[in-house]
């Protein structure tokens, strides 16, 4: 019995993984490829049925040689199993986006980094003594409100005579704190961009003057200031004189309702007999039964009110219209 | 950067918005392409099955756009831009049918919100991952990519082509692998001025030395593909996006090397020694004797 064929194919089998070609090819392990310059088939040589298995030949060999190189990297044994450390890539692959820039350090950064001062994380939340609960820890709600106060106790070395509210004096505080932060915030902003206001910084800076109680009215707030305004005196604004192009506001006309029970009884009779026939006798080859119908039908949703009430619910077209837009 | 999401965004800032915004934000270590599929005016099914396939290939990281678009890559590449840039993809894949480049695919890259580069292939002889039945990988694995042909290593049109191959199909850019993950082989090979490309999954074996024995069974998708047009970034683009940040090249660890043995040796440089004054171990026996001698006068 002929066993060396037999052993030739085992050991073959086994050592496969050490394929005869030479190792020739050029590697980028970081990557996980390898190119073989070697490997050339002309047209002429080879029969279109045997060109996958060529192909399949050639790659597996490659392939073989590859993960040859990959499975002598450094190992490291985990949970997951083993991992292969890669190396560096080699090829030059282009970027998507520009590398970003380094942030210009802030005022407040770079005090914070000579002094050696770090950012303690604070809970959100604080406890209220006064209340028993737990309050955030700054905002309008926040925990031991100072200007919520109902009772501040007078200390002894303040003087009588020229003693201010302590209440209003914790709001005014307050109101002027808020104007100030405010500026700093406008000077901050024109510090950062190096000491000139440009077109960019405006809306910015128009957005810190504008917040707070400070927030833009629309026409119809001012509107309505308006009309309160020229209200506020004893008269009812009827005898004050108006500026000119101050605009006048229609005012209620007072509804006027008949009495429950008239006095003369031949009128109630006589309205009632009208409002009956007005009822049995119309004419209904007046009605539009068309028109009522598609009123009815469609819940009046060409008004102008229920185009309002529903204007957010609705799709606003425009989304994918037009050339060269692709939709997912 | 409050100020800066509010301009671009308007009244939108916070929670998912601003995760958003955060997450399009350029970084230094880039380790995720996106790819994006379109289509182009018109179709055939050849093409429409390679986009399929290949976007089931680059899965977790690509976008598939379903409509039709009108554009012509080769002629106005503002649209690709739009898009790219709207669906934050590095990379587009556009496939089209005309009666002049039947089965046309446009592989391209885009950088900085400008098109890179991008090669216009012919599409023949596909053979989709459906209709090999074989067995498949798991979505995302990383594949072994193999480049046979020296046009590879020293053609400039080939170089490029395998460049954009290799963004392409690498998947996420990672820096340990596990080696049961490694199934998935994908390569390229010139034959006849075509580009044959073969996607096979491995069958690893137990051998008697470090690495498995390797068997490959045919995966898909298969197809060749014919260079058409080819468009290549200029040399100052390409250093400009290939240029990598310092914090990411490779340390050059100098004076360590390993001897035969294995053993890691460096060297260490020493300054000049006085060796009249060193301090070496001492012994009794060597020890200079107190001499008697009254006779010494040390006051001169």
């Amino acid at each position: 019995m002929d066993v060396t064929a037999i052993l030739k194919r085992a050991k073959k089998k086994k050592n496969s993984h050490l394929p005869d070609k030479a190792d020739t090819l050029e590697y980028d392990l970081g990557s996980m490829l390898c190119i073989d310059g070697d490997f050339s088939v002309e047209k002429q040589d080879v029969q279109e049925e045997d060109l996958e298995e060529i192909i399949k030949k050639a790659t597996l060999e490659n392939t073989q040689l590859l993960l040859n190189k990959i499975f002598h990297l450094e190992t490291s044994s985990e949970e997951a199993g083993v991992f292969v450390k890669l190396p560096h890539p080699t090829t030059k692959l282009p970027r998507t986006k520009k590398v970003p820039q380094p942030k210009k350090e802030t005022r407040w950064e770079k005090f914070a980094k000579e002094r050696g001062i770090r950012n303690k994380k604070k809970s959100r939340l604080v406890y209220d003594e006064e209340h028993g609960d737990w309050r955030p820890r700054y905002g309008s709600h926040k925990a031991n409100n100072e200007i919520n106060q109902w009772i501040i106790e007078k200390k002894d070395h303040e003087d009588l005579k020229g003693y201010e509210d302590p209440f209003i004096k914790l709001k005014n505080d307050k109101k002027k704190r808020v104007i100030q932060q405010r500026a700093n915030q406008i000077q901050n902003t024109i510090r950062n961009e190096g000491g000139k206001i440009t077109k960019s910084m405006n809306k910015n800076i128009q957005g810190i003057l504008n917040s707070g109680h400070n927030k833009k009215k629309s026409k119809k707030q001012i509107d309505q200031i308006l009309q309160m305004t020229q209200r506020s005196t004893a008269s009812l604004g009827k005898f004050d004189k108006k500026l000119s192009g101050e605009p006048v506001f229609k005012s209620r006309q007072r509804r006027k309702f008949q009495p429950n029970i008239q006095e003369d009884a031949g009128i109630e009779r006589k309205r009632d007999l009208n409002i009956l026939d007005n009822v049995l006798t119309k004419d209904t080859s007046d009605l539009n039964l068309n028109k009522a119908v598609n009123r009815y039908l469609s819940m009046g949703r060409g008004s102008k009110k229920f185009r309002k009430n529903n204007a957010r619910q609705g799709r606003k077209g425009g989304r994918g219209r037009g050339r060269g837009r692709g939709r997912k | 950067m409050e100020k800066k999401i509010r301009s671009h965004f308007g009244k939108r800032t916070k929670g998912v918005h601003r995760r958003r915004y955060k997450k399009k934000q350029p970084k230094v270590n880039e380790t995720v392409k996106n790819v994006l599929f379109l289509k182009g005016r018109k179709t055939s099914e050849n093409i429409r099955d390679l986009l399929t396939d290949l976007y089931l290939i680059t899965k977790p990281n690509a976008h598939k756009l379903t409509r039709k678009n009108d554009i012509v890559p080769f002629d106005d590449e503002t649209s690709l831009e739009f898009l790219c840039n709207k669906n934050d993809c590095g990379l587009f894949v556009f496939g089209s049918h005309t009666k002049k480049r039947p089965n046309n695919l446009i592989v391209g890259r885009v950088y900085d919100n400008h098109l890179y580069d991008m090669v216009e292939f012919g599409v023949d002889s596909l053979k989709t991952i459906h209709q090999i039945k074989g067995e498949t990988c798991v979505d995302g694995t990383k594949p072994l990519l193999i480049f046979n042909g020296d046009g590879f290593q020293f053609e400039e049109e080939y170089k490029m082509i395998k460049n954009i191959f290799i963004d392409l199909f690498k998947g996420v850019v990672v820096q340990s692998i596990l080696l049961t993950s490694l199934q998935k082989v994908i390569s390229f090979t010139i034959y006849n001025d075509q580009i044959l490309v073969r996607t096979y999954k491995t069958q690893l074996s137990k051998s008697s030395g470090k690495s498995p024995n390797v068997d490959l069974t045919d995966m898909g998708p298969n197809f060749n593909l014919t260079k058409r047009r080819i468009q290549i970034a200029s040399s100052d683009l390409t250093k400009t996006a290939t240029w990598v940040h310092p914090s990411l090249r490779p340390k050059k660890v100098k004076n360590v090397s390993r001897n035969k043995l294995g053993d890691k040796v460096g060297r260490i440089h020493m300054g000049k020694q006085n060796y009249n004054s060193i301090a070496t171990r001492k012994m009794k026996a060597f020890k200079k004797k107190k001499t008697n001698n009254r006779n010494n006068n040390y006051k001169k």
